[in-house]
């Protein structure tokens, strides 16, 4: 029994899909004991993705893709930059902001990164600011979104520690803001090192581009404000957002739109089909923790070794930041949380503080090589080598940096809206 | 014999790429518009279908499920890749040869098993009449649209081992079927 860890690793490192890792390694110890029957095994996985609140990921992806193939993104974007564009290198404040604006849309860092690459690169570069900069603004950018609601990362969380998602949506909010103002004073320097340019204020551009954005811009509102208000689910919040895109496609693209939101739901049935065989390998997995234990002898090993909840909260984001430079935040999110849930809430750590690090990590491993998914993603949409992107990424991901250690420390910046909103709203 | 195996896996690629891709999308498609109807009857007239929430559950994870072939069939399932990609780099060919066809094969075997096992929880499922949560639709068809989800990988699985199986001693077969296809993001 004790190979089964190894065997796993073995497995994930040689390049197994993760979903055949986990159920290889629980099929192998079902074999292994007598009294187990293998049905379990299909039937833990069908369970385990039949959740209506799981649906919340493929109506905020399925909406995030019909937005971006109406030309969302572009239209975000002006006004973000005719908002902010006019303050000394502007135009990267601006690509931050729409990046966190297009996030609270489609709740994927990743798809947020490229869709950037392609609108925001060009015309960064156009307007004077060196490759490897304009490339690791959009890189991290993209990143804010996974704190964002509505984010998949903490939808994915929520299910599979049974935590409220509207209370992770909330609690993402002031590292989400706190990511933003980071950034901003990463830009505000380099802006002043390397004298980049601004582009003149304008109120009629302004107003111009507010006009043109503001469909875009109801969207959030409508997501977010059915959340906020105690009004909407996360699931029905996601169909609502659905409706919304496909009523906007319908009205934007006209005769195009049939043909726009076929690709659109054709994309997001693929992201999900990839999402969901994951979680259903977890769903089995689950099964060998819960009869092997591992979680009951972590925890029991962490209180022998006399660690503090902080110090074991400090301890797991370095290992997680280990884990998200060769894995994917899905990959982390679904291999650790059903491990090390039971052992924080033994602890005494407030889980929906633990998913706002989680978080915090996956968006720092996202542009941490080898792997960083968005690195990859800007590079490929631009043509930038990943090594220039990762240049421009390093001083945001030390501010990124910072933003974790105060949120591990400070616990109330991540829980006090949560707490504040939630109760008051749901009593 | 490669002929006709090009000439089968031709037929399950289209199969699987033109009918169940489509439907799947269909189906989702289909699904978030009874997800948003049920939202407007719930917020509008205060009234929803007993059956409505698991309708849109059961009937996107189903076609959800059928997809999962669709990406099996790319190889774009989500991977730890880091190792592999090393050796690749490092002119390690014939290693990573070996390793993919060890894990296409163990991925067969892992297919085949689950598509068995579940054959049972489906009969029994038929036998007891066995319902979903809102008591009202019956649930076998949906354990059976992943029984056949699995028996459609393994299918899959099977040509992609032989794929495999065929570079390890020097011959490229379906050629025009992606060894590679990664995650479309």
């Amino acid at each position: 029994m004790g190979l089964i860890g190894p065997a796993l690793l073995a497995m994930l490192a040689l390049g197994a899909p993760i979903a055949v890792a986990l159920i290889g390694v629980t099929v192998a110890f079902i074999l292994y004991d007598p009294l187990l029957s293998e049905s379990a095994i299909f039937r833990s996985f069908f369970s385990f993705v039949n959740k209506y609140t799981l649906m919340a990921i493929p109506f905020f992806v399925y909406a995030g893709f019909l937005m971006e193939r109406t030309g969302l993104i572009k239209k975000l974007f002006r006004f973000a930059d005719a908002l902010i564009g006019w303050l000394p290198g502007g135009f990267a404040y601006a690509t931050i902001l729409a990046a966190v604006m297009f996030g609270a849309i489609s709740g994927s860092s990743t798809a947020m990164a490229a869709a950037m690459g392609l609108v925001a690169y060009p015309e960064m570069l156009k307007r004077g600011y060196p490759k490897w900069m304009a490339a690791g603004v959009i890189a991290t950018g993209g990143g804010i979104a996974i704190l964002i609601p509505p984010s998949i990362t903490l939808i994915l969380y929520g299910v599979l520690t049974e935590q409220s998602i509207t209370k992770l949506f909330f609690a993402g909010v002031t590292p989400g803001i706190m990511l933003a103002i980071s950034d901003a004073i990463i830009v505000l320097t380099m802006a002043a090192i390397l004298a980049l340019p601004a582009s003149k204020f304008s109120l009629r551009e302004l107003w111009s581009a507010f006009v043109e954005a503001v469909p875009a811009l109801l969207m959030p509102v409508i997501v977010l404000g059915g959340l906020y208000g105690g009004v909407l689910t996360p699931t029905e919040s996601g169909a609502a957002a659905c409706a919304y895109a496909m009523a906007y496609g319908a009205v934007a693209l006209r005769g195009d739109f049939f043909k726009e939101a076929y690709s659109a739901t054709q994309r997001a049935v693929n992201l999900t089909a990839i999402l969901f065989f994951v979680l259903g390998g977890v769903g089995i997995f689950q099964f060998l923790l819960a009869n092997q234990g591992w979680p009951q002898d972590i925890a029991e090993a962490v209180t022998k070794m006399g660690l503090s909840p902080v110090a074991f909260l400090g301890l797991l984001m370095v290992v997680l930041l280990l884990l998200a430079t060769c894995l994917t935040g899905v990959a982390v999110l679904v291999l650790v949380v059903p491990v090390i849930y039971p052992v924080s809430i033994t602890l005494g750590i407030d889980p929906i503080h633990l998913g706002i690090l989680f978080a915090l990590c996956i968006e720092m491993g996202a542009v941490i090589p080898p792997v960083g998914l968005n690195l990859f993603a800007v590079s490929g949409t631009t043509g930038v080598p990943v090594t220039t992107v990762m240049r421009g990424s390093f001083p945001f991901l030390c501010t990124d940096g910072c933003v974790l250690v105060l949120c591990l420390l400070i616990p109330a910046l991540v829980l006090w809206l949560p707490n504040l909103v939630v109760q008051s709203v749901f009593g | 014999m490669d002929y006709v195996f090009d000439r089968i896996y031709r037929v399950v690629r289209f199969l699987l790429d033109d009918i169940i891709g489509n439907l799947a999308t269909l189906a989702m498609f289909m699904g978030t518009g009874l997800a948003i109807v049920e939202v407007f009857r719930r917020y509008v007239f205060g009234v929803v279908f007993d059956w409505g929430q698991d309708a849109v559950t059961y009937g996107i994870v189903s076609s959800v499920f059928l997809y999962f072939a669709v990406t099996q069939a790319r190889r774009s399932h989500l991977r730890v890749s880091f190792v592999v990609d090393a050796l690749e780099e490092g002119g390690k060919q014939k290693a990573v040869l070996l390793i993919r066809t060890l894990i296409t094969a163990i991925s067969l075997l892992l297919y085949s098993a689950l598509a068995t096992w579940g054959i049972p929880t489906v009969e029994r499922s038929m036998m007891m009449e066995r319902t979903t949560l809102s008591m009202v639709l019956v649930i076998w068809p949906f354990q059976l649209a992943l029984v056949v989800t699995f028996v459609l990988m393994a299918i899959v699985t099977f040509f992609q081992l032989y794929q495999d199986v065929r570079a390890l001693f020097g011959k490229k077969v379906f050629e025009w079927a992606a060894v590679e296809e990664g995650i479309d993001i």
